[in-house]
């Protein structure tokens, strides 16, 4: 009995049509042999709603990709391939097949991280997920840890319960004494100068742009791997990823990132 | 699309099953493969699984199109899809090498609005993907997303918004832009339909008034897995009014409780008769985990991969749990730990061995083979091992699997590359040997350590049920793949990073790559020639290569080979190029 499934297998020996004009309006497409292979770099198709005429033209163009499989290319001692399966069966992480709802099995972490410097990509296989959650929080268990050995008796809202505080401390040379900044208030770095301007006292028309040595005073930041950096070198964002203090240092005695 | 092929089926012959009765019986087979067997046998039950068919399981996202799946299963209401290949964990795979679900989600929207349920897997999705979905499907009700990125919590608001019927929300390690916690708010005042509800992969605060009124309105909620950021008093809350749960994850776990507060956080723990799955417990102190014990007496999963517990720790908390089948810990626990799990948990079938630090060389506490022995010793049902550790020895491999031969699933990584068996100095050959020897029943196996040929020779020749096999580091020439390709018969997946594997390994898996879901091939000796050769005799194959920046024009740096019914996809990046004789 012969079935026609629609889906792969040829349907019969359709020497004749062994070509197949494959693409959509995008690309520039020939119509190809078995025997030539064409490197495609696809360029990505616009992703829009407007798939419905591309569907028809792709559907009408994989059923002669399906039609026009040829058999006679393969080698003689191929066994009948298996049907192609769309449910591949068990999931390779998911033991519990009978499970109804055929949950994906949770956490298949084994791998995977990004590089953090450390030699090879993607080693050891550790999800670079699991590795990234630990680092976020490891900065923010910092920055409780300060709060705490700072002596203030921090109250639930500075210790970050609230929706979004980010306190971290700030050091001004000349001034014995440091204070505490609310990052998350913050969406620049003009504005959390403003902020520490009027914290420390400093006039406002100090012509500090707190980079190109200008002014008086520049501000620099220790990241997550305790180098202290020039705030104006990198975006808010990442800044805001990496920052666990903040120090005015006077430019007359800072040398960038010392 | 055609929607009434019974129509052309001749009617009337009285030896044949009525259709709808054929349907009623096939509505009773639910694993995927039952139902592949069902449709193979004649055209009428092809036919009836077709239009009964409610859950499919696409293991490929690019195996197969989205228009021919809505063409051949019209009344779809589940729908599980993967996409990126699995190294993509590991940043191997780059951003937008593609998976976007929304192609998906056009087509269902149009052919099968009724879709219910969507469970995703390493594929890219949208905050503006998400919102079609809450808009377009008014009876959806599911939702997980594992390993996938695209989204911010902006797209699980809209979820919460306007799914009416929601039961499931499961987030799971996702690359998610993580805005706010406001998203859990976005649940109307009078929805309760909940059952599922995992947010412990994000990082900002919820609101804790919102959250305990959601789970107090939904009185079926049965999963609830928290994040770090809840504390003890929100959780001790939340277990008062749920004591149904049968799956927790608790929040954070290092709160300084006074000892009324820890007492009435265990007698919370208490009312929880039916908890089985545990897990979270971020920062857990001894004292706090303590707290826990009443509700471990019926626990079959405890998954402590998130706090570094110590060897004395885990030896107190194992014995309340008397019932445990599966326990992932940190390498924290030490060997010490390990033998704790030997003597307490002879019901345990799997267990899962995380490294606390895994780029610390000089850590000192982490697990050694003695470890892994040990739980072997007293855990003669294990089948299931993934195990980091720094060193390890064939004799210990060996007398594992003597100990537990029925390992279906054995993961081993020795996190220095290509490093021998430490006592004797030898390839770890024997000890993968020893493994597929041994458990007959073998799935799945990763391998690590120094290996020679040998270790393949030994794989192709007697793990003839492997599905999955995982490859870093190890080999010596082309002959090793060619084992594997030749005797391995039931490969589904096969990836190799870092292998002397050359065009005639490649090639060799000619006849095999057809019944296989993919191959990936990283940073071994495969060129783009032996990539253009194999696509050109395989057409039913889709062969990727993703070039690095400044590598040789005729490397191929990173290899994909799947196979598809859907040709080349088009929506492939510049980076990676698609090879295809079509």
């Amino acid at each position: 009995m012969e079935l026609q499934l629609g889906l792969a297998l040829p349907t019969s020996n359709n020497k004749s049509n062994n070509r197949l004009n494959f693409g959509n309006d995008n690309n520039d497409v020939g119509s190809y042999t078995n025997d030539e292979v064409i490197v495609q770099s696809w360029l990505p198709v616009a992703n829009n709603g407007g798939g419905t005429e591309c569907s028809a033209v792709n559907s009408r163009k994989r059923r002669r990709f399906i039609e026009s499989f040829e058999d006679d290319h393969i080698p003689i001692n191929l066994k009948t391939l298996p049907l192609l399966q769309l449910a591949g069966g068990s999931d390779d992480n998911d033991d519990n097949c009978s499970v109804v709802l055929n949950k994906i099995e949770t956490e298949d972490e084994e791998e995977g991280d990004d590089n953090d410097g450390e030699g090879i990509v993607g080693w050891p296989p550790i999800s670079f997920r699991r590795k990234k959650k630990k680092k976020m929080w490891n900065h923010r268990d910092q920055l409780m840890m300060m709060m705490i050995v700072d002596g203030s008796s921090p109250s639930s809202e500075e210790c970050g319960e609230g929706p979004t505080s980010m306190y971290v401390k700030v050091t001004m040379d000349g001034i014995g004494i440091g204070r505490k900044v609310d990052l998350a208030v913050h969406d620049s770095f003009p504005s959390l100068r403003r902020q520490l301007f009027a914290m420390f006292g400093l006039p406002e028309e100090n012509p500090w742009d707190g980079g190109a040595g200008a002014g008086e005073y520049q501000l620099t930041y220790q990241d997550s791997e305790g180098d202290w950096l020039l705030a104006d070198d990198i975006s808010w964002r990442s800044f805001m990823g990496s920052v666990q203090r903040l120090r005015l240092m006077r430019s007359s005695s800072s040398s960038g990132s010392s | 699309m055609d929607l009434t092929p019974k129509q052309s089926i001749p009617a009337a012959e009285s030896t044949r099953f009525p259709d709808e009765v054929l349907e009623r019986v096939l509505t009773l087979l639910k694993s995927p493969k039952d139902r592949n067997a069902v449709s193979l046998v004649c055209k009428d039950w092809y036919t009836a699984d077709s239009w009964s068919r409610r859950h499919v399981f696409i293991g490929n996202c690019y195996s197969v199109s989205p228009e021919i799946v809505a063409r051949r299963f019209p009344r779809i209401r589940s729908v599980t899809l993967k996409g990126k290949p699995r190294f993509s964990d590991f940043n191997l795979v780059p951003d937008n090498w593609g998976a976007d679900v929304q192609s998906w989600l056009l087509v269902f929207a149009s052919g099968s609005p009724f879709l219910e349920e969507l469970r995703l897997k390493r594929m890219r999705v949208t905050d503006e993907s998400l919102e079609f979905l809450a808009l377009n499907f008014p009876n959806f009700r599911a939702l997980s997303l594992l390993s996938c990125d695209g989204f911010s919590t902006s797209g699980l608001a809209t979820v919460a918004t306007h799914c009416k019927n929601l039961i499931e929300l499961d987030i799971q390690e996702n690359g998610i832009e993580d805005l706010s916690g406001e998203w859990l708010s976005c649940f109307p005042d009078n929805f309760s339909t909940l059952e599922v509800l995992n947010f412990s992969n994000l990082i900002t605060d919820v609101n804790p008034g919102v959250l305990e009124r959601l789970v107090s309105r939904c009185r079926s909620l049965k999963v609830l897995k928290l994040n770090r950021s809840s504390s003890l008093d929100c959780l001790h809350r939340l277990l008062t009014s749920a004591p149904q749960l049968t799956e927790l994850g608790a929040g954070s776990f290092s709160q300084e409780l006074t000892p009324q507060q820890h007492a009435e956080l265990k007698h919370a723990f208490g009312f929880c008769k039916n908890l089985t799955v545990l897990s979270g417990f971020w920062d857990a102190t001894a004292l706090n985990l303590s707290a826990v014990y009443p509700a471990c007496s019926g626990l079959s999963f405890l998954n402590l991969s998130y706090t570094a517990l110590q060897s004395q720790e885990l030896a107190s908390l194992l014995p309340h749990c008397p019932c445990l089948r599966r326990l992932w810990v940190l390498d924290s626990v030490g060997d010490r730990g390990l033998e704790a799990v030997g003597a307490n948990c002879p019901s345990l079938e799997e267990i899962r061995v995380f490294p606390t630090d895994p780029f610390d060389e000089d850590m000192l506490h982490t697990v050694t083979e003695s470890g892994i022995v040990a739980v072997s010793q007293g855990c003669p049902k294990l089948h299931y091992i993934l195990y980091f550790c720094r060193q390890m020895t064939n004799a210990a491999v060996a007398t594992v699997v003597r100990n537990c031969p029925d390992f279906t699933h054995f993961r081993l990584c020795i996190m220095n590359p290509g490093q021998p068996d430490h006592t004797t100095n030898q390839p770890m050959d024997e000890a993968f040997g020893a493994v597929v020897k041994t458990c007959k029943k073998l799935k799945r196996l990763s391998i690590s350590g120094l290996l020679t040929d040998l270790t393949f020779k030994y794989i192709g020749e007697y793990a003839k049920n492997l599905e999955a096999l995982s490859v870093a580091f190890a080999g010596s020439s082309d002959l090793g793949m060619q084992y594997v390709m030749e005797g391995c018969s039931k490969l589904k997946k096969l990836e190799i990073r870092d292998c002397p594997f050359g065009n005639a390994a490649l090639l060799s898996g000619l006849e095999r790559y057809e019944s296989m879901r993919s191959l990936w091939m990283s940073a071994c000796n495969v060129t783009v020639d032996g990539c253009k050769a194999l696509a050109r005799q395989m057409p039913r194959l889709n062969v990727e290569v993703m070039k690095e920046e400044g590598s040789d024009d005729c490397k191929a740096d990173k290899v994909y080979v799947y196979r598809t019914v859907a040709g080349p996809r088009r929506d492939a990046p510049p980076s990676v190029l698609t090879f295809s004789s079509l």
